[in-house]
């Protein structure tokens, strides 16, 4: 008998585990995305870089 | 390979591929919320699944990740349910047979096995499970594992077309009563009905005693045969009714269950990339993805024919005719039915390792070197069409990862089906091409160097490493054949091909429905000059040799240790 409860409750906290995945993913997917933070940074700070960005035709380093 | 063979085959993959494309357009209707002809008949009893499951439980809009937890709670209700029945089922009833209940440890394995749609069997089916069990714990999860498949698929390919930030990409136990009531119940009772007809027992007797004419008793088993034969192959489930699986005569009995048996493997799993065209109203899409699957079937399947078809040099030298003749089908008949020949046989081990069924109709030990190495293919790339659901995700996965590289190489923006591909997908998309080859290659090794794992082999030297091989790839493909050379009944492998199964099932589903909920909150980007297109012959050659490079680069040491060193040995006179 106690080998049967043993086997139940493995099969429980297996899927638990499963869950406890389905978070784990979640966290992956809920991270800033690649490209985000640097859009972001652009656009707040824009008027600060402006010149830099400039063509070298506009007077822009090369 | 024969004219005969080749024209067999041919027919049988036609037919196949024909019926897909109504079956395709039909799971979209269904699963779409269309009419179905079937409605006036279905809806009553989808609403009284609705009231037993909960009305407003089936009702609730779902995220991937809700939509994920219901998914798993639900399997693990009725894994405990399988569990309990096999352990306990010698005080259930329609146990003609008095057969005690099943060991602890084996209906843990069996449990998840089928549950989890893999149908690995470490029991003689036929000797050791009543006709209760086999109906409730065997075949009852043959529903249910295929639709789950199925239905979080659906729920995949919708997160690519909505527009609330994937607040809603259906609701689990909706689309997994819609999918059993719409397509699987109609078709696995008509074809019962069929199989019955070609000879199948459906009865709940327990066995009946022959007096064979050299005056000896025999027991012949029987019980709901047909019942189970049906949903095994058309959810790509596998498990047999009997040790021998379809290779019984009560399994299989004839040529037309063979071909039917055949064709309900390839249907659905095909039938999916159809539905996901027309669910994404991009139908060239669909069919790019088609033709890379299919050119992958068509490329190793005849590795299968005709290595069985020409034999082996110590077949020939031991005097048996290898080339076939009128009366004689020549080859390697080792471990296959005379009924179902060579062809039957190569085309029946192909598919359902490709499609990853799992039922025989041939032993694959006892296959060639050469022979067994498609099996092997289609278990570890495990997207040549694949199980139901779960092979079209693997697909994508690698499609997923050819759109990033193939970005990187052009310079463009990685987009697949107006989606940006970011940090998140990949990482994702990458733990599941990883996942697989772990599963597989760790356990086999450990397999290889213990010595319970060596004894539980029935040969030595390529062959018997072969055997773990192929187990530990079956397990984590969710295939559930096995070379039936390995006696997996021993604690080593019944505790092994459980967690591989899990793990071969679980966290790839998991992690492609959280790339769904990740896309499903991304805008669609629409289409411009510089979108880099998947819907077009040249990607699909990419998507094609990102799997086959992957693929091989993953598996090819380890199919060279085995199946490959073995066909050389066997040139050289050695056998294992």
């Amino acid at each position: 008998m106690s080998g049967i409860a043993l086997m139940f409750i493995l099969l429980v906290a297996a899927y638990l585990l499963m869950i406890g995945l389905v978070e784990f993913s979640e966290r992956i997917i809920e991270k800033p995305q690649l490209g985000k933070r640097n859009e972001t940074m652009a656009s707040s700070e824009i008027g600060r870089y402006a010149p830099v960005c400039r063509a070298p035709e506009d007077g822009g380093r090369p | 390979m024969t004219t005969q063979s080749a024209l067999q085959i041919f027919l049988t993959l036609l037919i196949a591929a024909g019926l897909s494309v109504p079956a395709g357009r039909y799971l979209a209707r269904a699963m779409s919320n269309g009419r179905t002809l079937l409605d006036p008949v279905l809806d009553p009893i989808d609403r009284f699944l609705y009231i037993l499951v909960g009305k407003r439980v089936c009702a609730v809009p779902m995220n991937w990740k809700v939509y994920s937890i219901h998914m798993l709670l639900t399997n693990l209700v009725m894994a405990l349910l399988i569990y309990l029945i096999l352990v306990f089922q010698d005080r259930l009833p329609l146990n003609p047979q008095h057969f005690g209940g099943v060991e602890p440890l084996l209906a843990f394995n069996t449990a998840i096995s089928f549950i989890t749609n893999t149908d690995w069997q470490a029991y003689g089916g036929e000797t050791t499970l009543s006709n209760f069990s086999q109906m409730t714990a065997i075949t009852f999860p043959m529903f249910t594992s295929a639709a789950t498949g199925f239905v979080v698929a659906m729920a995949f390919i919708r997160a690519f077309t909505v527009k609330d930030g994937g607040s809603n990409i259906g609701n689990f136990y909706r689309d997994l009563i819609r999918f059993t009531t719409r397509v699987l119940m109609p078709v696995a009772f008509a074809l019962g009905v069929l199989f019955i007809q070609q000879g199948e027992p459906q009865t709940l007797e327990g066995a009946v005693l022959a007096h064979t004419m050299e005056g000896k008793e025999q027991t012949i088993a029987i019980g709901p045969v047909a019942s189970m034969e049906t949903i095994k192959h058309l959810g790509t489930n596998g498990g047999g009714f009997f040790n021998a699986n379809a290779s019984h005569p009560y399994e299989n009995p004839t040529p037309t269950t063979n071909l039917m048996q055949t064709l309900l493997m390839m249907v659905l799993p095909a039938a999916i990339v159809i539905c996901f065209g027309e669910m994404i109203g991009n139908r060239r899409q669909a069919w790019v993805l088609y033709a890379v699957m299919a050119t992958l079937l068509l490329l190793f399947l005849p590795v299968t024919i005709v290595a069985e078809q020409a034999g082996t040099t110590i077949l020939a030298n031991s005097g048996i005719e290898t080339a076939a003749t009128e009366t004689q089908p020549g080859g390697n008949m080792e471990g296959k039915e005379v009924r179902f020949g060579i062809a039957q046989s190569g085309l029946f081990a192909t598919v359902t390792t490709s499609f990853t069924t799992g039922s025989v109709n041939a032993m694959h030990d006892s296959f060639t070197p050469l022979g067994a190495l498609a099996p092997f293919v289609g278990m570890m790339l495990q997207c040549i069409y694949g199980g139901k659901g779960v092979g079209f995700l693997a697909a994508l996965a690698y499609g997923i990862i050819a759109v990033f590289v193939a970005g990187l190489m052009v310079g463009r923006t990685p987009e697949f089906l107006g989606k940006k591909i970011e940090k998140a997908e990949i990482v994702l998309v990458s733990l599941v091409l990883l996942i697989h080859p772990l599963v597989i290659l760790a356990p086999t090794g450990w397999s290889v160097i213990s010595p319970y794992g060596v004894a539980a082999m029935a040969n030595a030297g390529p062959h018997g490493y072969a055997e773990a091989l192929y187990a530990f790839s079956s397990s984590a493909a969710n295939n559930g054949s096995a070379f039936a050379g390995l006696n997996a009944a021993t604690p080593w492998y019944e505790w092994a091909t459980a967690f591989v199964i899990l793990i071969g099932r679980y966290p790839p589903i998991i992690f492609m429905m959280a790339v769904a909920g990740s896309v499903a909150r991304k805008p669609i980007t629409p289409m411009t000059t510089a979108t880099l297109r998947t819907d077009t012959a040249i990607f699909g050659l990419f998507w094609f040799a990102t799997i086959l490079v992957v693929g091989a680069l993953t598996f090819f040491p380890a199919l060279a240790l085995g199946p490959v060193a073995e066909f050389f040995a066997m040139k050289s006179g050695l056998t294992f």
